[in-house]
């Protein structure tokens, strides 16, 4: 994918170009906020990662400003303020993800990813499958190598996130918000719980599973 | 001073000007009774006599007039009568008048009519009409109104001499007013420095007379008890914050340390130091919301929230982790709307679980139970766990305290200083109840009465 990153705080900037780099992605940096004006401007990008507060031109601006040119690209933004008001202000704006600082690498990367990602994923399907599992989205059924295993429909939907985005590492934090529709910070790791409790019920325990932890990150179905 | 002095002039000219006008009353009042009202009525006397005597001389004349005054002159009355009868040439027919003004000046006159009484002169005046006869001649006459003329001259004297007083007395008062309010502004001026100057300590001194002063110096004095125990619960929370973020810093200082003389960080070391890095963000972002929170700079959503809802959401969210912790939980709700932000009570009903599942012990029991109670939401979030003695459950929602024994059990000791931050924010009300069997948190909020 090709990466727009606006942010002017060159240490962090080289950090998440680097990772970025590594996981096969392209990317260009724009120091401030008037060069990230005229690079959104292209549209040559999959991704633009916006921080929020940049010399010059204001982040809220620029994309402000790209929405008002019905520039689509999905925009994650970046903030040191992390408060939930700003955080719905920024999505309100035409923002599509939200991160505060200061993130982890991971976090960043797979949130880029499923932005990069996200037209396909959104589109109207009735089935999903991955790593020998099928979902009927619409009767709410899962099948574990063609049996049916019951789920509550918060354990579907968990499930339903994982499969969307097989292949593909989902964090806690990114399941906690597309699985409960709060925006808490729970604290102690809850999220396990109700996966490993997926687990359990769809027998996908051990070294073999259909769903992968990545440690300290999150899970990943195996595409 | 220059301020007390100011209001003291003030004070002073207006304590002279009331003096002024009232003793101007009280000395007008006794002149118009004492001296106006008798001298109208002397006067009316008079005008009826000179009338009498006219209509005498006119039908009668000079003969029975001369008899008609000295008549008069004989008959006792406390005011003397006085006249004087003059031909045409100006000299007196008859009269005692001792003199008179050679032309007539109109129709009223005041003559001095001094009498000579065994030697002595005795001062009178005489206040008359001055009539001119049909032929010529002229007939004053009058009575004697020294004692009213008296009563006027010792008034104006009086009047003087008060003006002379309210004047000397109203200065003396000004001055006394201006020391004694100069003194009392100045002391409450001199702690007011004091306490700029940085001693919290300083009271403005109390005479215990209860007065204006003293009552301005125990509102002021309460003020300042509050400011310094402010500043004081301030310092409180700077150290523990200064304490708080200090431990996992040091561990992680010491982690990178280690990594510089050891050359490069183990696998586990490094899962260390981002725990540690996690906690002190954690810590950071529960400061910041509770202080957004207290000082209303977070903007809160107002929208109706179904409290019902959200506690069967929450109690479902933990419920995986009550099961791993070989806990029971359960919730008991009646449909309620509240009027809110959901993310933050949501929030704060998660805290409240997440305590609860901490301090329940194995095999124990965690309920949240919401019921309406008048036009409050109550929720009670209960665990079978040891609860907290009373002496510290007054302290829980304060920023890092953790009640003696549960220092082993997880947690940034601002859990319940948020709960209580939203909540209040929310215009309710959070309590705690250890009644031995267990502990209970009980969060009221006002139900949505659009609802």
């Amino acid at each position: 994918m090709k990466v727009l990153l606006i942010e002017d705080d060159a240490t962090l900037a080289d950090y998440v170009a680097k990772g970025l780099r590594e996981c096969g992605h392209v990317v260009d940096i724009c120091r401030d906020g008037k060069a990230g004006l005229y690079s959104v401007a292209e549209q040559a990008h999959d991704v633009v990662l916006l921080d929020r507060m940049l010399p010059g031109v204001d982040g809220m601006t620029i994309l402000q400003t790209m929405r008002a040119a019905q520039n689509l690209t999905p925009v994650l933004i970046m903030t040191a303020l992390g408060e939930v008001d700003d955080r719905v202000e920024g999505l309100r704006k035409g923002g599509d993800d939200y991160l505060s600082k200061p993130f982890s690498l991971q976090e960043l990367i797979a949130r880029v990813e499923a932005l990069g990602r996200r037209p396909a994923v959104t589109r109207q399907v009735e089935r999903i499958a991955a790593g020998g599992l099928e979902m009927d989205l619409l009767r709410r059924r899962v099948l574990v190598r063609g049996e049916e295993v019951r789920l509550t429909s918060r354990e579907f939907q968990i499930l339903e996130v994982l499969v969307r985005n097989a292949g593909k590492i989902v964090t806690r934090t990114m399941l906690l918000e597309a699985v409960w529709d709060y925006r808490f910070d729970p604290q102690t790791n809850i999220v396990d719980q109700h996966v490993s409790r997926l687990r359990q019920k769809l027998g996908d325990e051990g070294a073999s599973s259909t769903i992968e932890t990545v440690r300290g990150v999150g899970y990943r179905v195996r595409g | 001073m220059r301020l007390a002095s100011s209001l003291a002039i003030r004070l002073t000219g207006a304590l002279i000007a009331a003096t002024f006008l009232a003793t101007a009353s009280l000395l007008g009042g006794i002149y118009y009774f004492g001296v106006r009202i008798p001298m109208n009525e002397v006067r009316a006397t008079i005008r009826q006599e000179a009338a009498a005597l006219q209509a005498v001389y006119d039908q009668r004349g000079e003969q029975a007039l001369t008899a008609a005054l000295t008549e008069r002159r004989r008959a006792p009355s406390p005011n003397k009568a006085f006249d004087a009868f003059i031909d045409r040439d100006g000299k007196p027919l008859t009269g005692n008048l001792p003199s008179w003004p050679l032309v007539r000046r109109g129709n009223w006159t005041v003559i001095e009519a001094d009498l000579y009484r065994d030697g002595d002169e005795d001062d009178h005046e005489a206040l008359s009409r001055d009539i001119m006869l049909r032929d010529g001649r002229r007939l004053i006459v009058g009575r004697d109104v020294e004692v009213l003329a008296d009563r006027k001259e010792l008034m104006v004297e009086a009047a003087r001499w008060a003006s002379l007083s309210i004047l000397l007395f109203g200065l003396l008062g000004g001055l006394l007013i201006s020391k004694i309010t100069g003194r009392r502004l100045e002391a409450i001026t001199g702690t007011a420095r004091e306490v700029m100057g940085g001693n919290l300590s300083v009271r403005v001194p109390i005479k215990g007379s209860g007065d204006d002063f003293d009552q301005l110096g125990m509102s002021l004095n309460a003020m300042l008890d509050r400011n310094q125990e402010l500043v004081a619960s301030l310092g409180r929370v700077s150290d523990n914050i200064a304490h708080e973020l200090r431990t996992p810093l040091a561990r992680l200082r010491a982690l990178l340390e280690g990594a510089s003389t050891d050359g490069g960080l183990q696998a586990g070391e490094v899962e260390a130091a981002r725990v540690e890095a996690d906690r002190l963000q954690q810590i950071f972002d529960a400061l910041l919301r509770i202080a957004r929170l207290d000082t209303g700079r977070h903007r809160i959503i107002r929208n109706p929230v179904k409290l019902d809802e959200l506690v069967g959401d929450a109690v479902e969210f933990y419920a995986p982790e009550a099961e791993t912790r070989g806990q029971v939980i359960g919730a008991s709700v009646t449909p309620c709307t509240i009027v809110g932000d959901r993310n933050l009570i949501f929030q704060a009903i998660a805290n409240l679980l997440d305590n609860a599942l901490k301090f329940a012990p194995e095999g124990g029991e965690v309920r949240a139970d919401l019921e309406v109670a008048g036009k409050m939401a109550k929720l009670t979030v209960r665990d079978s766990g040891p609860g907290v003695d009373a002496e510290h459950r007054g302290r829980l929602t304060e920023r890092f305290f953790r009640a003696p024994g549960s220092e082993a059990v997880a947690g940034t000791g601002l859990g319940l200083t948020l709960v209580d931050a939203i909540v209040t924010a929310h215009h309710g009300t959070l309590e705690f109840i250890g009644d031995g069997e267990g502990f209970a948190a009980v969060v009221q909020l006002p139900i949505d009465v659009g609802s």
